[in-house]
């Protein structure tokens, strides 16, 4: 009996001893709680906030705009103003997790299909009040960014644009523009208002979900990553190049084909990617990274995290290769696309293996996982 | 020595030990069905597949259609509480083998060491006489009371449950394991939200302490709860370890599992005393008849096959040669058991051979997230997509294909490579126990 209590107590003192072992610095060891302040302050609520203040803007340029529909200059600062929030939707896009995703909240803010012919007949509807309520009722693919670029840009030039707006439907057109706007403008409000921390304060979720199971921050953050990743090489640049289609080139699947924007929006995602993962913003800059440095990952003699790092800047390289637009690059410089799209399929290994191998998150949805 | 133990194995024992094993056996094992069906694995894992992996040489083992599979499951629970409660055992545990057997068979991306271990003790007691005491079959047919049995019954299920601790040891011989401390530098470091020892996960020493530990915890675990002298300690800190890897692992049942059948190492008069504590005293007398040799002549042979089989499954994979973790040829049923973290992207290349014109396709596509996952960095699942994908082209209209695997690996902090050669047409290549020349070498 005394063997044994002595056994359980030896046992008992190794635990206390090791667990009450000198921890010098509290964000040492508990880097993966530093990074989810620092990108949920730093990096994801400016996302949000600059989401807001670009979709303001936009409503005021179509508003402008609306009011004064051959005014070629308007129409100009309309479209920078589409550009401008388009690419910080894309910034904050990568952020689906929690309200935006369980509410299904992107949806009327890029949704990826649009219907053209939907949106004119929705603007030649007789006997309906063209307002938010009017917007409220419509499908996604009937709103939202790309419905606005639809109406904002021609690929045949402004002159189209201010001749759609001066035809018989005119003045309903630039009424359907300005409520889309301001629906869009709504949409940013509320997306806002569910991660700021005197709104729905998903913000403070965020920050305490910090396992390593799929529903913790960092796991739902590295999978939306991965996502990102995937759809900057499939849907951005495989798709057009006809990856996915026996080869054959497809211009008219860039992202944003009017406005020619596919470009600016591509870095723009990547960007988000890169700040995220070094936990780039106004704070302590706390990121993926320092994670992974903490771990010691290495890659070969490099650190892993400056590995993918230099990664971002050969996609970067890569991308600034390719002429504007994207859609007449496709066909007019393909070995350039080609040769993003191969730097992207590195990043996308980097991060989805060698990143995910080191950080030890779980991504499926058991713990069937081991044994 | 050998003459020691084959008296050793004749000498007489209480019948109790088999007993206590069988009822913690079909208790485990009903709570695991349960916890199963109640997570909504069975359509998870075989009714919402569209396609299955299967073991090679097992390829006709199908799923049934999801009422039957549900069926399955539930019969499973049923048949774990018949053999807990010994009632109609020797019918109830074949069952329990083959219908058990029989869904770990069906889908690779589902396999687990110690569903095999389930398998396989299934089987071995299959063979012993587990309701001679504490069983409602002595209530019914008194003539399977036996109150004696030879000692080497006992000796076969300790022997069972010890090889898992102690291949288990082997398997962590490895480099990564005991010089670089992985996959723990990186599980433990997962972990650093855990509390009170969270920041400490994320010491380097602690996880080479800890995987040094682990692996002369597994190599000596069946030894010493062999031992009088050791057994009680061994055993707390069996406990100990399990509900740790518990704490910091997704590994379901296996911590269970393994405390709950490590107590078969204790003496049989310790098993005796717990039954009689916890279900009473068995009424009337027993028929003071002992277990017959000549009864278990067949037993004798089968035991020696059944160990001789599993002392070589373990090590098939040195004739592989290269890096286990890497290319994976006689990793399962050998106790590889939370060995390695591995990663893996896998894309596939298909080429039209009418125009020549080639296309990208992510398996996810077609499979649940988790075989995406299993098959996206285990070589032979890889293969077996490809022929799928072939098959399906080829139906789809598409015609003949050339399929290409473009996977990038990581295992264990290692930087990714490629891991199955891209040039190689996956659908002209066909599984064997042949090294497979597609896999690329280890590179790290």
């Amino acid at each position: 009996m005394l063997k044994k209590i002595s056994c359980i107590l030896i046992v008992s003192a190794l635990i206390i001893a090791c667990s009450s072992n000198d921890n010098p610095d509290p964000v040492d060891g508990q880097k993966r709680t530093a990074m989810l302040d620092n990108v949920g302050t730093n990096v994801i609520l400016p996302a949000f906030a600059s989401f807001e203040t670009s979709a303001t803007a936009l409503t005021e340029a179509t508003t402008a705009y609306a009011a004064d529909l051959k005014n070629a200059q308007k129409l100009t600062a309309a479209q920078k103003a589409w550009v401008s929030a388009a690419e910080s939707w894309k910034v904050a896009s990568l952020f689906s997790q929690g309200p935006v995703e369980t509410e299904f909240l992107s949806s009327a803010i890029y949704f990826p299909s649009t219907n053209y012919t939907g949106i004119e007949s929705a603007i030649t509807k007789t006997g309906v009040t063209i307002d938010n309520a009017y917007i409220e009722s419509l499908g996604a693919t009937l709103k939202g960014l790309p419905a606005i670029e639809y109406l904002l840009f021609s690929t045949s030039g402004n002159n189209a644009v201010i001749g759609n707006f001066a035809g018989i439907n005119g003045g309903k057109r630039g009424e359907y523009l300005k409520a889309l706007s301001a629906n869009l403008q709504n949409q940013a409000t509320l997306v806002y208002s569910k991660w700021k921390p005197d709104g729905g304060n998903y913000l403070k979720t965020f920050k305490e979900a910090d396992g390593r199971d799929i529903n913790s921050s960092l796991g739902m953050l590295s999978n939306k990553m991965i996502d990102l990743v995937y759809t900057i090489k499939d849907e951005r640049l495989g798709a057009p190049l006809g990856k996915r289609n026996n080869g054959t080139p497809q211009p008219g699947m860039v992202d944003a084909k009017f406005s020619n924007a596919s470009l600016t929006l591509l870095k723009a995602e990547l960007r988000t990617l890169e700040n995220t993962f070094s936990g780039t913003g106004a704070g302590n800059n706390i990121g993926i990274d320092d994670i992974l440095d903490e771990a010691g990952a290495k890659s070969g003699d490099q650190l892993l995290s400056e590995k993918i790092k230099a990664q971002f800047a050969a996609v970067k390289a890569k991308i600034d290769a390719i002429g504007d637009p994207l859609s007449t690059a496709i066909t007019g410089q393909t070995a350039a696309v080609s040769a993003a799209y191969d730097e992207v399929k590195k990043l996308q290994v980097l991060m989805e293996v060698d990143m995910i191998n080191n950080l030890g998150v779980l991504l499926t949805f058991s713990d069937n996982d081991g044994d | 020595m050998i003459r020691k133990w084959i008296r050793q194995g004749q000498e007489l024992i209480g019948s109790e030990s088999l007993a206590f094993f069988r009822i913690v056996f079909g208790l485990l094992l009903f709570v695991s069905e349960i916890r199963f069906i109640a997570r909504g694995w069975v359509d998870d894992f075989y009714v919402k597949p569209g396609f299955f992996f299967p073991f090679y040489g097992f390829e006709w083992v199908r799923p049934l259609p999801a009422p039957y599979m549900h069926g399955v499951f539930y019969a499973l629970a049923v048949l774990a509480l018949l053999i807990a409660l010994g009632l109609f055992y020797r019918f109830a545990i074949v069952i329990f083998f083959f219908l058990f057997t029989y869904v770990e068979l069906l889908d690779k991306s589902v396999y687990l060491n110690h569903y095999y271990q389930v398998s396989l003790l299934a089987l071995l007691m299959c063979f012993l006489p587990m309701n001679s005491s504490y069983s409602l079959d002595n209530v019914l047919f008194s003539q399977t009371k036996i109150l004696k049995i030879p000692a080497w019954m006992l000796g076969a299920l300790r022997a069972q449950v010890g090889l898992v601790y102690f291949f288990g040891g082997v398997a962590k011989l490895r480099y990564d394991w005991l010089f670089e401390a992985q996959p723990l530098r990186i599980w433990l470091a997962a972990n650093q939200d855990f509390p009170v020892i969270g920041p400490l996960l994320t010491q380097v020493w602690v996880a080479f302490v800890l995987s040094w530990f682990a692996m002369l915890f597994d190599l000596s675990a069946p030894f010493l709860l062999s031992m009088r002298q050791t057994r009680i300690y061994m055993y707390v800190v069996i406990v100990v370890f399990h509900v740790l890897t518990h704490l910091l692992f997704y590994i379901g049942m296996f911590p269970w599992m393994m405390i709950c059948t490590a107590l078969i190492f204790f003496p049989s008069g310790f098993h005796q005393t717990f039954l009689r504590t916890i279900l009473g005293q068995t009424k009337g007398l027993y028929m003071l008849s002992e277990v017959s040799f000549r009864k278990y002549r067949f037993a004798i042979p089968f035991l020696a096959i059944f160990f001789l089989f599993q002392f070589f499954m373990p090590f098939r994979s040195y004739f592989y040669g290269g890096n286990v973790l890497w290319h994976e040829q006689g990793y399962r049923f050998s106790w590889n058991i939370m060995l390695m973290e591995k990663n893996a992207s896998l894309e596939y290349e298909v080429k039209v051979k009418s125009s020549g014109k080639s296309f990208v396709v992510k398996p996810e596509k077609f499979l649940t997230r988790i075989q995406a996952r299993q098959c996206s960095f285990q070589p032979d699942m890889i293969l077996q997509f490809a022929h799928y994908l072939h098959n399906y082209y080829q139906e789809t209209g598409l015609g003949d294909t050339e399929i290409h695997a473009v996977c990038y690996a990581s295992v264990n902090g290692h930087p990714s490579n490629l891991l199955i050669d891209p040039k190689t047409d996956l659908a002209l290549v066909h599984d064997s126990f042949r090294p497979k020349k597609w896999i690329t070498d280890w590179r790290n």
